[in-house]
């Protein structure tokens, strides 16, 4: 039996055909993008440089990745046919002259188009995403210098060169405003907005009054955006919306994250965390996202009891807490499997919840993804590199039309 | 039972459920006694393989009047550290790594020393000019503010006026005493 086994394979083998030679030097193109698609930035802890991985969140397939220098920033184009990333590099690796640059990519080959210089040793480098915006109008694309006296740099990608640089003194991070506007954050807590005309030239700036108290109770810098409006969220979990609709910011009335535990905040807030905040509050990087078709903000939060308070705001959390914010109500609780440290939703109508998380008993450490309606977690990816410092899937206007 | 065992024997309930389940009952008891302990949590590294610096030897000042070891995160001084610590990397807690410049521009916060309760000014510069030293990573956001009080804030990249923003590692040198918590004498600070 086995004899005939053994023969019966050879015979199968034989009359298999030879491979043929294969073409050497191909490189792969890529689909066009699908709305479970996201870039993630993985910094790499060695050499502070950033790389943007794109996965598809369906079956967290490795699609493609950019070389992005260091503190990278990524903007991309509302139609998805273009992405921006601004990036530094030194001549000799870590030292030697330096170069400050936007590298324009096509999303069929994600090869790098064309480079945009930059003035010379401007670009801020931190982790903030919002150092980098493109305007309503995707011709033009901002970005935040620090050095550390503040500028706003103004690029044209029409033309692919960098137009102008306007100084913003005590103003940082950029939040796209009206046509073709961007907002800033001041340290007095109020917000300044710069406004260019349809060549980008500065057409005008405007300072407006604090609309929070950042010796109080400061706000998170990074902002989920939904529709037209900024939800910037509060160290002890005010949520403050701004409506970027027209020429200058709007300021909502701020609402309370915290409201749905309202039965146990009395004495435990007070025994808890010194009066100053409810038994759960926000934390982490990218703590915040918003679906705009769902008008869902979703934040990542976590325990004082866990936390201790002080020291809190950048914790990860053990929660998503997901919002309706027309009528400011908490939704559903998504529990992660252990706790994440950023977040972020994909734009369509079946949403996947991007976590950069670890498992507390195992200390695994993983790229994880939920079902963002059922809170179901779908899937992992371990090996996604260095350190994931948030997500970023292709805007909504990408899919405008589409069926899923 | 009255409306405060109530919400007690609530919180014990969600605190078990959620605590039996991940297995962190004894950490959350370490948690609940002593908030400080926060950044020796694996938490902290969340989506990151950040090196901790559990194996590194550890060190000492040799000063009674400075305690501690300055290898690890709970180090009195790094109460708003983030990044590499340099006296893990061929520095020390106040001196760069041999051929690593120290950023002459930073930010400023304040800690607690432990032995006299005093609360100090500390400058948090960054070592700049070769690669990541890529160990012992500390994040610690005591009194830390965003990056638009970036005189309070850690998340920026603070190599700046030094010849390469190549970060390397941070430092955490004693400037002198501060008069309150916020360095000022001002309002206190909760966060």
């Amino acid at each position: 039996m086995r004899v005939a086994a053994t023969l019966l394979c050879l015979v199968a083998s034989a009359a298999q055909a030879e491979l043929a030679p294969e073409t050497l030097g191909r490189s792969e193109r890529v689909a066009r993008p699908e709305p479970h698609w996201t870039f993630y930035l993985d910094f790499q802890l060695a050499n502070f440089q950033g790389r943007y991985v794109l996965i598809d969140g369906d079956d967290v397939e490795y699609l493609a990745h950019l070389s992005a220098g260091q503190f990278p920033s990524l903007a991309i184009a509302p139609d998805a046919s273009e992405v921006y990333v601004a990036e530094t590099t030194y001549a000799y690796g870590s030292r030697g002259e330096r170069h400050d640059f936007v590298t324009v990519y096509d999303t069929t080959d994600y090869a790098a188009q064309d480079h945009i210089t930059l003035p010379t040793g401007r670009r801020a480098l931190m982790a903030s995403r919002q150092r980098m915006t493109l305007l309503g109008d995707p011709r033009f694309l901002a970005i935040y210098n620090y050095r550390p006296a503040t500028s706003v740099s103004l690029v044209d990608l029409k033309s692919r060169v960098h137009l102008s640089e306007t100084p913003v003194p005590g103003c940082h991070l950029l939040y796209a405003t009206g046509p073709r506007g961007v907002s800033m954050l001041c340290g007095d807590g109020s917000m300044l907005t710069l406004r260019f005309d349809e060549h980008g030239v500065l057409a005008g700036q405007e300072r407006g009054e604090p609309f929070f108290d950042p010796d109080a109770d400061p706000i998170k810098t990074n902002a989920a955006r939904i529709g037209q409006s900024w939800y910037f969220v509060s160290y002890a979990g005010d949520v403050y919306p701004v409506d970027a609709a027209g020429e200058r910011p709007v300021f909502g009335e701020p609402w309370a994250l915290v409201d749905h535990d309202v039965e146990e905040a009395g004495w435990i807030r007070a025994l808890l965390s010194g009066g100053k905040a409810g038994p759960w509050k926000p934390g982490g990087m990218q703590l915040a996202a918003g679906h705009t078709g769902r008008k869902e903000l979703y934040v990542l939060m976590h325990p004082t009891f866990w936390s201790g308070g002080l020291g809190d705001h950048d914790f990860p959390g053990a929660e998503v807490w997901v919002f309706d914010v027309a009528r400011r109500e908490r939704l559903r609780v998504i529990e992660l499997r252990g706790v994440g440290t950023s977040l972020n939703v994909s734009p369509d109508a079946e949403p996947l919840l991007f976590v950069a998380g670890v498992e507390l008993d195992t200390e695994e450490q993983g790229l994880e993804i939920y079902d963002a309606q059922s809170g179901e977690f779908l899937r992992e990816m371990h090996e996604y590199g260095d350190a994931i410092l948030g997500f970023r899937p292709f805007p909504a206007a990408a899919f405008a039309g589409e069926q899923r | 039972m009255t409306s405060i065992d109530r919400w007690v024997d609530r919180l014990s309930r969600r605190v078990a459920e959620r605590t039996s389940r991940r297995g962190l009952l004894g950490r959350l008891g370490k948690l609940l006694l002593g908030a400080a302990a926060l950044p020796l949590l694996p938490v902290a590294r969340a989506g990151a393989a950040f090196p901790s610096g559990r194996d590194v030897p550890p060190t000492t000042t040799g000063n009674p009047g400075d305690p501690g070891n300055p290898r690890s995160c709970d180090y009195w001084r790094y109460c708003g550290i983030d990044g590499f610590l340099c006296s893990c990397c061929g520095g020390s807690a106040s001196s760069c790594p041999p051929g690593a410049v120290m950023s002459p521009i930073t930010w400023i916060g304040t800690c607690e020393n432990p032995a006299d309760r005093k609360h100090y000014i500390i400058s948090y510069n960054d070592c700049c000019g070769k690669q990541g030293c890529n160990r012992c990573f500390c994040n610690r956001n005591e009194r830390e503010e965003p990056e638009y009080r970036p005189q309070k804030n850690n998340e920026i990249h603070w190599c700046l006026g030094t010849p390469s923003t190549a970060y390397t590692c941070s430092v955490a040198v004693v400037v002198g005493t501060a008069l309150g918590e916020d360095g000022a004498g001002g309002a206190q600070r909760n966060w």
